[in-house]
């Protein structure tokens, strides 16, 4: 994966070219307006983007949480509706917590880190390699095989279609 | 823009009455450079004479993809044209002077023929050309590659056109200076770590194949820098990225976009067997498939440094240009064709 352009670089990047590009040759009044709104839920997109995950998790267990509290409040209480709480409170208050997700950014720098060290190891079996040491040249391939495997899930993942746009 | 491009026309054209501008607009689908499409008619002694022209401007120093000289290209342009039969269009002027359209900028006829190179593949509506164009195509570069360099580059302008440290007073000097180009300028790319490229760089210092004779290249030489029409190339065209090199760049090159434009230039001749038997009957270089895929990564690092560096710059905030993000996309493609060549291993489809 790539730590940029993040999920705010592209919604930001349309924002711009809506701006920009788009807006100064916009006619007519109902298409001003569709590009205002559209700007606006992109913006909306980018407030979610790197919080939706995280925000899930949390809530998944204080609503898990909440559903055992509000089962122990109603206690001994009589009747259906009161059972029908106290089964919430069994089934969905008994679901186990979901680990709390790392911060995009937390994420982000650990991954640069280890990324970072393949940039460096590259290097060091260059030179190994240059200097005829065998064994870099199979350590060189199980790099590889890593890199083999991301870069299939990155061509997977960012690109859209095929081609180059505007070029005939 | 339009009235600035009618006084500078005035001015380097006095021996006409007037210029009139016409039919002005861009023209989308241009990475490098903006490009602009009109008709100048030119009036002397009631006589109007029409010419189809493009002005080429350069985009802001923070936007600009390559870096090279409008003047340098201009001067190219008309050398091509005086030693060789490639078909290129005529340089008519060029404006040095950044006052006049905002940027450095260049006026070139408009030649004639069709730019939709899909048209010519997967089944286009001009497929039946596909061969015959390709098979010249081949024909060009082969005889771009065979002119004399000094009568292309006789003042060394294209030596080392975009000030990255390229030096072709031999073949290993050359090949030496442009792969600690790319490897030097890997942090000038590197927006997100990419260890595919890294990679790459670094092999082409291990497995340098051997010489062949420094030429003056294209440099740019893709499906979209030509233009057709009835099964003949009619003008090759953007050679701002002309260089002396070496001259299985050009084929190194025209593949990758092959590749990553879903076109087929080099599988569709079969002249001599195919394209690059044909070239080598053309120029007696014997340029081997290994070869080929060793310069689809080297100019795939020749173009794709600029070009990552350009998107970083983009995600720095330096400028705001779409462009820039957009090719994040054929950048991101290029990394697999980057690990198809260096031979990664590839998890099976339903693993990726």
């Amino acid at each position: 994966m790539y730590t940029k352009p993040t999920i705010d670089h592209f919604l930001d990047a349309v924002s711009v070219c809506l701006a920009n590009d788009i807006m100064p040759d916009l006619q007519g009044e109902k298409a001003q307006v569709s590009l205002a709104m559209a700007q606006q839920l992109l913006q909306c997109a980018k407030q979610i983007a790197h919080v939706e995950q995280q925000i899930m998790a949390a809530e998944h267990n204080e609503m898990a949480a909440m559903f055992r509290d509000v089962g122990a409040i109603v206690g001994e209480s009589a009747g259906p509706e009161a059972d029908r709480i106290r089964a919430r409170s069994q089934g969905l208050g008994g679901k186990d917590d979901i680990p709390a997700l790392p911060a995009w950014e937390e994420l982000s720098a650990a991954y640069t880190e280890l990324s970072e060290g393949i940039i460096s190891t590259l290097d060091d079996l260059d030179a190994l390699i240059t200097a005829g040491n065998p064994a870099a040249n199979e350590a060189l391939q199980r790099v590889r095989t890593h890199l083999g495997a991301r870069t299939a899930r990155e061509f997977g993942t960012y690109i859209v279609g095929a081609g180059m746009v505007g070029r005939g | 823009m339009r009235d600035a491009l009618q006084s500078f026309l005035s001015r380097e054209y006095p021996e006409f009455e007037s210029v009139e501008i016409q039919e002005f607009a861009p023209i989308p689908g241009g990475y490098s450079r903006e490009t602009y499409r009109f008709d100048a008619i030119f009036t002397r002694g009631g006589a109007r004479e029409s010419r189809p022209c493009i002005l080429r401007k350069d985009p802001p120093p923070a936007a600009e993809i390559l870096s090279t000289s409008r003047q340098s290209e201009h001067d190219l342009l008309l050398r091509v044209a005086e030693h060789t039969n490639i078909p290129v269009p005529k340089s008519y002027c060029v404006a040095n002077d950044h006052a006049i359209f905002g940027q450095r900028a260049m006026v070139i006829e408009r030649a004639s023929g069709s730019n939709m190179v899909s048209h010519l593949f997967n089944g286009g509506p001009c497929c039946d050309q596909a061969e015959s164009i390709a098979t010249h195509l081949c024909e060009l570069v082969a005889e771009l590659h065979l002119t004399d360099p000094k009568k292309l580059n006789p003042t060394g302008s294209h030596d080392d056109p975009r000030g990255v440290g390229a030096d072709p007073s031999s073949w290993d000097s050359y090949m030496d200076s442009m792969i600690r180009y790319y490897i030097s300028g890997y942090p000038k790319i590197a927006y997100s770590p990419m260890p595919a490229f890294y990679d790459g760089y670094l092999s082409l210092r291990r497995e340098k194949p051997r010489p062949l004779p420094v030429v003056l290249v294209h440099g740019d030489f893709n499906p979209a820098n030509f233009l057709y029409d009835n099964g003949r190339v009619t003008a090759l065209i953007d050679w701002e990225n002309s260089h002396m090199g070496d001259p299985r760049e050009d084929l190194g090159w025209m593949s990758v976009m092959d590749n990553l434009s879903t076109t087929n230039i080099m599988g569709s001749v079969t002249k001599e067997g195919g394209f690059i038997p044909y070239y080598n009957k053309l120029t007696g270089f014997n340029v081997t498939p290994e070869e080929v895929a060793y310069f689809m990564k080297f100019t795939g690092a020749n173009i794709g440094v600029p070009v990552l560096s350009s998107v970083k710059r983009r995600l720095d905030g330096e400028h705001e240009e779409i462009i820039a993000m957009y090719i994040f996309q054929p950048a991101t493609a290029s990394t697999m064709l980057f690990a198809t060549l260096l031979g990664y291993p590839m998890p099976s489809p339903e693993g990726a």
